[in-house]
């Protein structure tokens, strides 16, 4: 385990990142989100996952694991394949997918219920002209 | 490879493997430089990947293959002998790729192109140097 994951098992490496990308933009759980960016960590042992604004990691990762718990199509990529390695601080959580570390990391967060009230803030500013308006 | 394409219920293992190559190197080798709203899904056996503004999506698949063909690269480790292009067909907001046999659609909604990106990013630095030097 300590060898590079990349080099001796590169189809469980990327099959990490792809379960863990397809789960986060399904379930929504990295609304807000902006200049999302990820990147190979520690020589290709981990994949880091980072974003500005948005939600805090922590509540990123109760979006990702309700939609598992909630049988849904967007917890189908990581059922049975995640969990919770340590406890999160305000900037940072750590998931292993297929084993392999994951950290999401956000520089500026503003927390899920402030995405949301910028969100309602914004609709109520442009009141909606019908379907077409998206 | 197999006359059955890797989907989410068969050979899952391959169908995730294949996106998570995929956004390796798309980060990697910068081929979303500025994109915006950037979004992805699975329809149809298929990875659908979409943003706004940024390069048009056969600047991007081009420089991912250009990428993945280049020695001593991330975006090589992740592509490498992997990624075949498929001949265009949806005009030019579209691109379609093959990695590890599983299609890949790139996609963008008003794409400006590399060099207006380019350009865009040289401005707002010459406007954060003025910023700076105004006493």
């Amino acid at each position: 385990m300590t060898d590079q994951v990349r080099r001796t098992d590169p189809t469980r490496y990327y099959e990490a990142l792809g379960r863990v990308m397809s789960a986060l933009c399904e379930s929504q759980a990295l609304d807000g989100g902006e200049r999302l960016d990820w990147w190979p960590g520690a020589g290709g042992l981990t994949w880091e996952i980072e974003w500005q604004a948005g939600p805090y990691p922590y509540e990123a990762v109760d979006v990702l694991l309700r939609a598992i718990d909630e049988e849904g199509p967007a917890g189908h990529a990581l059922r049975g394949l995640v969990q919770e390695s340590r406890d999160p601080d305000r900037h940072h959580a750590h998931l292993l997918v297929l084993d392999l570390p994951v950290t999401l990391r956000a520089s500026t967060p503003v927390g899920a219920r402030e995405v949301l009230r910028r969100r309602l803030a914004r609709q109520a500013r442009v009141p909606s002209t019908g379907p077409l308006d998206q | 490879m197999t006359g059955e394409l890797a989907s989410e219920r068969h050979q899952p293992q391959r169908f995730y493997e294949a996106l998570g190559r995929t956004m390796a190197a798309l980060r990697a080798s910068g081929a979303l430089e500025g994109a915006r709203a950037l979004h992805w899904w699975h329809a149809d056996q298929t990875w659908k990947i979409e943003w706004r503004e940024g390069p048009y999506p056969y600047e991007a698949a081009a420089r991912l293959w250009q990428a993945a063909a280049s020695d001593e690269s991330l975006a090589a480790l992740a592509l490498g002998g992997m990624i075949r292009l498929d001949p265009p067909t949806g005009g030019p907001g579209t691109a379609f790729l093959r990695v590890l046999d599983v299609p890949v659609m790139l996609r963008a909604l008003d794409p400006i192109g590399f060099e207006e990106v380019a350009r865009r990013s040289v401005e707002s630095l010459e406007q954060m140097m003025a910023s700076l030097d105004r006493p």
